[in-house]
Formats: structure tokens, C-alpha cells, sequence
């Protein structure tokens, strides 16, 4: 899994090892260019808007959760939309 | 903002250790890409 953030690599790192993160955080700032090409940069504010997408093994978006407030539907949702791509795979 | 069935723009960037990460890197697999505000503020 990947997680990215527009803050500074020095404090992502410490945010990664504040939750033992089982992946890598990825730092987006000061350049923000991988959260507008997503278009989820909020340019009033200069930070990323919460959304979480799941990516299948083609490069295709299957599912984006777009929820600023329910934390925890976000890894809900990326867990079951994760299921479902693996268990479709028929090559594994 | 991006939807289901387009495809996932590609990007390197830095990890917070110092390495790099390539979206392409992870063909085959399912990726999460969970964008989220700065870190420590819980929203």
C-alpha cells in the first residue's frame, strides 16, 4: 500500500514510525504534483483533501472513497475493494 | 478528481526513508493510494 501526504519527508517519516506503517509513505510536497494530477489538492487551502483510491493491477482505478470525516471507512472500503480484485484474478 | 475506470496517472516519488517509488512499479497488484491532509492533524 501507499500513503501520500504533502508534508515534509522529515515528519511523514515520524508519522510512519508513530503508526508502524506496513508500507510506504510517500512525500508529495512542496510540488503537490501527484495530488492535482489526481485532483485531490485543495488549492485554497495548500493541502491534500482525504480520498483514497484502489488501483488494480492494469493501472485502472476500481474504486475511490471520497469522505473527509469517517477515517475508518476509507480502510474498510480499500480493504474490500482489494478483496474483491484478488479473489477476481484468476492468474493467482 | 479522478474516477473509477480511468487509468491511475503514473508517478515517482520519494519515500520517506530516502528511496523512490514508481506507481508502475507495483503492475500486476493492486495498489491503495490513500491521500490525506498533513500528518498529525487527524483531519
Amino acid at each position: 500500500m501507499l500513503g501520500i501526504s504533502v508534508d515534509t519527508f522529515a515528519s511523514a517519516g515520524a508519522f510512519a514510525r508513530s503508526l508502524d506503517l506496513g508500507f510506504p509513505l510517500l512525500g508529495d510536497w512542496p510540488q503537490f504534483a501527484v495530488s492535482k494530477a489526481y485532483g485531490v489538492f485543495n488549492e485554497e487551502r495548500k493541502v491534500n483533501r482525504r480520498v483514497t483510491f484502489v488501483v488494480d493491477g492494469e493501472g485502472v482505478i476500481r474504486h475511490v472513497v471520497d469522505d473527509p470525516r469517517d477515517v475508518e471507512r476509507h480502510a474498510r472500503e480499500a480493504l474490500e475493494a482489494v478483496r474483491r480484485l484478488t479473489a477476481g484474478d484468476s492468474s493467482t | 478528481m479522478l474516477h473509477v475506470g480511468e487509468r491511475a496517472p503514473d508517478f515517482t516519488l520519494r519515500t520517506a526513508d530516502g528511496g523512490e517509488v514508481r506507481l508502475s512499479d507495483y503492475r500486476g497488484r493492486p495498489v491503495v493510494l490513500a491521500f490525506y491532509p498533513l500528518a498529525f492533524t487527524g483531519g
